[in-house]
């Protein structure tokens, strides 16, 4: 939930700070955004890897991670 | 293969700079030109190829030694597995859409691991065999250099994310949504038409609102470009994830079934249905038909015999909602042979594109070698007002061999479409019926069911 929360008010931040930047071609703002959002991803991802880790050391469960990796 | 004048270059494939299709006395073949050679070859020699290709995922082809393309841009020729009939989004129900996006998703995830990326993103650029949806672009990838933002997350949310969420919130079928677009649908429109909770939602807000907000807002600068922003690689496998999650979790649209009580409720009984059904397998068993169209297909009954002997069958009918049932009773049974699709024949796919040559009308993609018309005929006849000489026209133009069911005037399901006072049309009787397809076909048989009404089977 406060994960939830959390992004949700950085969107709401970065909706505020982009607005501000000039760029040109209609791709522009696909951009801007992914980089943004890439950010908190990475973020995000880097914490949920970084949980499933401990998780794993805890619990004996064989790694299911996914296939495609 | 050495006659050129049998060789026509598949307009649909025009854009791309790095190679095009054309179609070959039938055989379809993909040129890769010089300047795709170097992602060509890196796809290949990558091991990404195999990875796709083994996993189900990328349309799997043979380089020619010889081909008959005479070109001196051309590199290399590849000719990769037919597509057994070629679909567009505005005719896929949501889980189609939905499993052509995690296709897609899959892909750039699997491709961003071994350092190349999809330089396109358009649901044009899938297509199924049977319920299983595989990319068909191989010229798609590009190498990936890290930093670089995904050039084509933009085309992706246009293509899949916008027309899944509002189909999910509004329970539309795809087609109004889509038109005649081939770019998609537009995310300020989207936006607008989303309902406010969802600006609740972090994934629905950035990917689809915000982007929108961005969209709009930069597409109207006049400024000079900048450096397009660094997106690291962790961040786009981050994004990607994203996409995948939220696309995931969205729930198809809710239907109203008109028709899926059908069988419960309708005239059939079980001995006519059981007799249909014979004559449907018989046909089928003796011409061996490679491909079959089941207009007005219901619940997919009658498809399900024609494929069970193995035939590749296109069933259409107007209702989304019918088609994603039958949809998602393919994928159960891991059917191969069934592709459903959403199609209004009293306004069946137009051909669209550059000089209408990019996607192919409905007939453009035929003709199949077997076509049904059960329990159809008045829908077209009297709920439409198509005279009995343009139906006949359009059943021979989709097949040498059609099943048609006639529904006589007394038939509880005429009578009841007759109720609300609409008029009976002067030509709908049995001597018109027949007096028309006899005119375009040249035999005909017919078997008078238990109910009244009669299965014809006519040819050309």
């Amino acid at each position: 939930m406060t994960h939830r929360l959390l992004v949700f008010l950085s969107v709401l931040f970065l909706f505020r700070g982009v607005a501000h930047a000039a760029y040109i071609d209609p791709g522009t703002g696909s951009m801007v955004l992914q980089a943004a959002i890439a950010g908190i991803a990475a973020a995000a991802l880097a914490i949920r890897t970084y949980w499933h880790r401990i998780q794993l050391l805890y619990s004996k469960k064989d790694s299911s991670d996914s296939e495609d990796s | 293969m050495s006659d050129n004048q049998q060789i026509v270059v598949d307009t649909a494939s025009f854009r791309d700079p790095s190679g095009y299709v054309v179609r070959a006395e039938g055989v379809v073949l993909r040129a890769v030109l010089n300047g795709g050679m170097g992602e060509y070859r890196m796809l290949m020699e990558s091991g990404l190829y195999q990875r796709l290709t083994d996993k189900g995922l990328l349309v799997p082809h043979q380089e020619l030694d010889e081909h008959p393309l005479v070109d001196e841009r051309i590199a290399a020729v590849l000719k990769p597995d037919e597509v057994p009939f070629l679909s567009y989004p505005y005719e896929w129900c949501f889980d189609q859409l939905r499993a052509a996006a995690l296709l897609t998703l899959r892909i750039q995830r699997i491709a961003v691991g071994q350092g190349m990326s999809l330089k396109d993103a358009t649901a044009f650029n899938v297509q199924f065999w049977g319920t299983q949806p595989k990319f068909i672009d191989t010229l798609s990838l590009e190498t990936y250099e890290e930093g670089r933002p995904w050039v084509a997350y933009g085309q992706f949310c246009r293509h899949f994310l916008a027309p899944l969420l509002v189909a999910s919130a509004t329970s539309s079928p795809l087609e109004p949504l889509l038109g005649k677009s081939i770019e998609g649908m537009a995310l300020p429109l989207a936006s607008r038409l989303l309902p406010r909770r969802t600006l609740l939602s972090p994934g629905i807000a950035t990917h689809l609102h915000l982007h929108a907000k961005l969209e709009t807002r930069h597409g109207n600068d006049a400024q000079s470009t900048r450096k397009p922003p660094r997106v690291s690689k962790a961040g786009l496998l981050g994004l990607i994830a994203s996409l995948e999650s939220l696309v995931r979790k969205l729930k198809p649209p809710k239907n109203v079934d008109v028709w899926n009580s059908y069988y419960e409720t309708n005239t059939y009984d079980e001995e006519a249905t059981q007799q249909k059904l014979k004559l449907i397998s018989q046909v089928t068993a003796e011409q061996r038909p490679r491909s079959a169209w089941d207009l007005g297909c219901n619940t997919g009954m009658f498809t399900d015999a024609m494929a069970e002997l193995g035939t590749q069958v296109v069933a259409m009918d107007s209702d989304a909602g019918v088609i994603g049932e039958l949809h998602r009773k393919a994928v159960a049974a891991r059917s191969d042979r069934v592709l459903p699709l959403v199609m209004d024949l009293s306004n069946p796919s137009p051909a669209l594109g550059w000089a209408h040559q990019e996607r192919r009308s409905l007939l453009d993609r035929g003709p199949s070698d077997l076509c049904l018309g059960l329990a159809l005929i008045h829908h077209l006849s009297i709920s439409n007002n198509v005279p009995m000489g343009m139906i006949a026209d359009f059943f021979s133009r989709c097949s040498r061999t059609c099943v048609v069911e006639w529904v006589p005037e007394t038939d509880p399901q005429v009578v009841r479409m007759l109720a609300s006072g609409r008029l009976l049309p002067a030509d709908y009787n049995r001597n018109a019926f027949v007096a028309a397809f006899d005119r375009v076909f040249s035999t005909a048989t017919s078997l008078t069911l238990p109910t009244g009404r009669e299965l014809f089977t006519f040819s050309r």
